[in-house]
């Protein structure tokens, strides 16, 4: 146990000596974790991908006698296996085959879901809140002026703000119009400002994430190595 | 005395009908609402069960749900009465199955009652996912505009794009690695090549990299996907050899640097102290790397003009960059670049589009105000 705690403390501290300098410790760690990362893929798509999406189930298709299964397995792993064909000058261009029906496929599945999810969705979380209820609201705004309060002023104006943000930014990434049309040019310093708050926010969050890695590090050396280091030389 | 012994024969004949009356006045009155309906938008595997207690808790404290399917009995599920709304989604093995609900209701003594009420619905597949239809036709209205745009283009129509600082870069970016005798590292992100950031990255690749060959610059793209490798090798061979400078190419330019995310990493990071490029791009889809690389560009005095579609990424890229690509930005720069027609007619579509969505914001907005959704329905199903 000590020993295998005390390789990854080494390790750490080894990444962590980049900070200083490019040194020897430093491309050692550096190699050892290219080089185990690249074997540790070997073997996981040799069983997760080769193993479990192309021999058992063509051994299945067989024993089950599923010829239309059988086909389209052995026809899809045919067309994987042309990748291989970047080994050879002569038929390198075979490779590109492959590569257009993935890229294919894939632009087409997601044409109609990207639009549910990443336009229609978040344009109707724009419009009403998670219940229902429109976020341009003269309820909760009359409600403010009835019981002015951090709260109520903050029920008042999210939904207007969000909104407001919303076209804002999008005008702010029209590229087809020049920076000198009004609509742009009313558009751009208020849409700066939201992407500009946006981002900061998100700074912070994830550095407040990355510090948490750290400190786990840190917790990992002198609360559970240091210790156990201790005890195994105190006996 | 006829009348009379009528009248007492007639008392006598309704006092059991009155006591049943009165029977049946002290019997709870059992009842619940019970839907039970094929799964919407499904391929026939699932029918719904809503449930809905009519009795307070104190008469009936427990419901149970008997579920048989094609004849067979199933299972039963038990339902505590909360007097609230109970959803239950019953499976099934193939389309066409008969599920038949029971409900019994459970009275103080802890006695079953009923069948209170039963159901039966059929299992039955749909051939098309009717939440879809406005995405659908917001796709074809999408799909129609590039098409046109992309006609108009080529027919020679003038579309304008505005000026995108970090593109403009690009020139003094490749022009400072030169003078400085370093190499130009091309970063296509960290993800698969079905990610849009990553195409949108290998459209930038190739008109960097025939600059690159034109001033016959030292250029190192390094790569995280064996895919994406495959595809950067083409690009990068086809833009020397458009510069007229395919002697100049070396299959090491392009190379798999490692397929972890943070071997990655640090594979470039120590490759990029090494070599002390001038300039550095950074462009395509990054999680938690991104400023580990920007970082270390920035350590070996590189300039570095980065651009993703991540917006947990963008702070980082600001903060360490020269120059951004803000989001979308990054897929206008391969037309901003180009200027193919084909990418042009795209670009433009999209912001015709940017303001198709505008305009159903602020007509769903208003048709919310005057308390309709019916707009909102329409243009946002």
């Amino acid at each position: 146990m000590l020993i295998w705690y005390t390789i990854a403390v080494l390790l750490s501290l080894a990444i962590f000596s980049f900070l200083w300098k490019d040194n020897p410790l430093y491309k050692f760690a550096e190699h050892l974790f290219v080089g185990t990362m690249v074997g540790y893929q070997v073997v996981v798509v040799f069983s997760q991908i080769i193993m479990r999406k192309i021999v058992d189930p063509i051994s299945v298709a067989l024993d089950n006698r599923q010829i239309l299964t059988l086909i389209s397995l052995v026809i899809a792993t045919l067309i994987g296996l042309l990748f291989l064909a970047r080994f050879s000058r002569k038929v390198e261009w075979v490779s590109r085959y492959p590569i257009s029906i993935t890229v294919g496929f894939w632009s087409g599945y997601a044409i109609v879901a990207s639009f549910k999810t990443n336009i229609l969705t978040q344009i109707r979380g724009t419009v009403v809140d998670d219940l229902g209820q429109p976020l341009l609201n003269g309820h909760l705004i009359g409600d403010f002026f009835k019981n002015p309060s951090l709260k109520t002023l903050d029920l008042a104006t999210a939904g207007p703000l969000l909104v407001f943000g919303v076209i804002v930014v999008l005008v702010y990434f029209f590229f087809s119009v020049k920076h000198d049309h009004p609509m742009v040019k009313f558009a751009n310093k208020p849409a700066l400002f939201y992407l500009m708050i946006g981002f900061g926010a998100s700074f912070g969050y994830t550095f407040m994430g990355r510090i948490s890695l750290f400190i786990g590090r840190m917790n990992f050396i002198f609360n559970e190595w240091w210790p156990l280091l201790k005890q195994t030389i105190g006996g | 005395m006829k009348k009379i012994t009528l009248i007492l024969v007639l008392t006598l004949l309704s006092v059991p009908l009155l006591a049943a009356q009165e029977t049946d006045n002290e019997t709870p009155f059992y009842a619940c609402d019970v839907s039970l309906y094929d799964t919407p938008n499904d391929d026939g595997i699932s029918v719904e069960l809503e449930f809905m207690p009519a009795n307070s808790a104190e008469e009936v404290p427990q419901y149970a749900i008997d579920l048989y399917i094609d004849g067979t009995f199933s299972n039963t599920i038990m339902v505590k009465n909360a007097g609230a709304l109970f959803l239950h989604t019953v499976p099934v093995e193939k389309k066409g199955s008969i599920v038949r609900a029971e409900i019994f209701a459970y009275d103080t003594q802890g006695q079953r009652q009923g069948p209170i009420v039963v159901k039966e619905a059929t299992s039955s597949a749909q051939w098309y996912f009717s939440d879809r239809v406005g995405a659908f036709i917001w796709s074809m209205a999408f799909i129609g505009l590039i098409m046109v745009l992309i006609r108009k283009a080529k027919r020679g129509q003038e579309i304008f794009i505005r000026r995108i600082a970090g593109l403009e870069a690009i020139d003094d970016a490749v022009g400072r690695a030169t003078e400085m005798g370093r190499p130009v590292y091309y970063i296509p992100g960290t993800s698969i090549i079905d990610d849009i950031a990553t195409l949108a990255s290998l459209n930038i690749l190739r008109p960097v990299a025939q600059q690159v060959a034109t001033y016959e610059t030292p250029f190192s793209v390094p790569i995280k996907d064996p895919v994406v490798l495959t595809v950067a090798q083409d690009v990068v061979k086809e833009a020397y050899m458009a510069a007229g400078r395919a002697d100049l190419h070396d299959d090491g330019i392009v190379y798999l640097a490692s397929v972890g995310q943070f071997d990655y990493a640090a594979a470039v990071n120590g490759a990029m102290v090494r070599e002390k490029p001038a300039t550095v791009f950074l462009l395509g889809m990054f999680w938690a790397e991104s400023l580990m690389l920007a970082e270390t560009a920035n350590t070996v005095g590189a300039i570095q003009i980065a651009g993703t579609d991540s917006t947990s990424q963008l702070p980082f890229f600001i903060a360490a960059c020269d120059y951004t690509l803000i989001g979308e930005e990054l897929y206008a720069a391969s037309a901003y670049l180009s200027r193919e027609p084909l990418l042009l007619g795209t670009l433009k579509a999209q912001d015709m589009i940017k303001g198709a969505v505008i305009v159903a914001l602020i007509i769903s907005i208003i048709g919310m105000l005057f308390g309709s959704d019916l707009l909102m329905k329409i243009f946002l199903q």
